[in-house]
């Protein structure tokens, strides 16, 4: 595994241009960025690409700090999501062909059919 | 210079800041990478879109720009990341929220398969420093021990001894918290404290109301009348009390500075609350009865007389 990059709060605000100390210390207060340590002088990558996008919520957006909380909530949330069924893709990807098939003729079956319908 | 900024952004070369920054705000809703993350022409799209912006949605540059000081491509967009491109990377699974989809475990046994494992990842994966718990003990501590302070050695669960000093007029239920006596911590975090509940056993003669101290002490007849000079009990040894003369039971002396002297507080009083105590008066004679007899005709005296004034009965 390659190393980490790791950034301190005051690297953060030198590297982000429009990051002030306040900011950051609401943002993470609020835990829309968390530190990989307790002094909260561990942030990666990562962080600094969320940090970007959550200015661009405030900035060009105009979001108060509760909008960004929720659209930070529902973006971590879809990006679960996508991640789980991109595994779960893979994963019958792998399967054998007549496997691979039922399931999407099953997946694609289910469309639109409501969950307590029977088989 | 190809595509003009005004273009990019679908404004005309006269409108107004807002209506610049509005019409911004509309494209890069649409096109923001982190707002679309399935989109994988949105990052070209929105740099352009962010880049043009960058120029006309600043007052200075704008006017630059109108005047050809600056061409389209002279502001670049700075390189800058996108958080979509870290989602599902090990950075991100401090941000990953599994319990968004926990009710398709209710539907699916794949999917409460898929849960139960990545909520075990989590755990597994919890390798941030944390604190260690802490510990409750309860200690009993004598009437003297909790007035006076000391020291006490409490035996651990692990066989070793904890030193708990106790400090001087330590109160019943009050806690000892000692710092860093508890678990130790996960992954280098600070050790847990020992919190050590007290319980203060009574004293059969001390008594205690905050910081001072009553007791109550027999005296003869003889040194109620007469007044006299006797030993009491303090909690810091003994001392010579004065009775004066004609002391009833009931009544209560006071030695100063003689109760707790607790750190940081004034030290308490002792109160010594004085009970005449007849002699055996089976062994009364005739000469005694005889003389008490013609010395209360002489000196009539009714003990009771002003004891129900006032109360209500």
């Amino acid at each position: 595994m390659k190393d980490v990059e790791f950034f301190t709060q005051e690297q953060l605000i030198i590297r982000i241009s429009r990051m002030s100390a306040d900011r950051l210390r609401c943002w993470i207060d609020e835990g829309f960025v968390r530190s990989a340590d307790d002094r909260e002088e561990r942030f990666d990558a990562a962080d600094i690409a969320r940090l970007e996008f959550l200015c661009d919520l405030a900035d060009d957006f105009d979001l108060t700090t509760e909008g960004i909380g929720i659209v930070i909530s529902l973006m971590d949330q879809i990006h679960t999501l996508r991640n789980q069924l991109l595994r779960l893709g893979k994963a019958v990807d792998c399967q054998p062909g007549e496997v691979r098939e039922a399931i999407i003729e099953a997946f694609a079956g289910s469309a639109g059919r409501s969950k307590s319908a029977g088989p | 210079m190809a595509e003009g900024l005004y273009d990019i952004l679908g404004v005309s070369a006269d409108s107004s800041a807002a209506e610049i920054k509005a019409a911004y705000r509309k494209l890069a809703k649409a096109h923001h990478p982190d707002l679309n993350p399935g989109n994988t022409t949105a990052a070209e799209r929105f740099k352009a879109i962010s880049a043009a912006y960058a120029i006309i949605g600043d007052e200075t540059l704008r006017g630059r720009y109108d005047r050809g000081e600056i061409d389209a491509s002279g502001q670049e967009a700075p390189q800058r990341p996108f958080y979509r491109e870290h989602a599902g990377t090990s950075g991100d699974r401090r941000y990953q929220d599994h319990e968004s989809f926990a009710d398709f475990g209710d539907q699916s046994e794949l999917f409460a398969e898929l849960l139960r494992r990545a909520r075990a990842g989590e755990r597994h994966q919890a390798m941030r420093p944390a604190p260690g718990r802490d510990r409750h003990y309860f200690l009993p501590v004598s009437f003297l021990e909790a007035a006076r302070g000391g020291e006490r050695m409490l035996a651990m669960p692990d066989g070793s001894d904890l030193k708990v000093t106790i400090p001087a007029g330590l109160r019943d239920g009050q806690s000892l918290r000692l710092k860093g006596k508890g678990d130790a911590g996960l992954n280098g975090g600070p050790a847990g404290d020992a919190l050590i509940e007290i319980s203060v056993e009574r004293h059969e003669l001390f008594h205690r109301d905050g910081d001072d101290i009553s007791i109550t002490v027999p005296i003869s007849l003889t040194e109620a009348a007469l007044g006299a000079q006797i030993e009491v009990p303090t909690l810091h040894g003994k001392l010579k009390l004065t009775i004066p003369p004609g002391a009833s039971s009931g009544q209560k002396l006071r030695l100063k500075n003689q109760g707790i002297r607790a750190r940081g507080r004034q030290p308490g009083h002792q109160y010594v609350e004085l009970s005449v105590v007849l002699p055996d008066t089976s062994k009364f004679d005739d000469e005694i009865k005889t003389a008490l007899a013609s010395w209360s005709k002489r000196h009539p005296f009714d003990a009771r007389a002003t004891w129900t004034r006032g109360v209500e009965l």
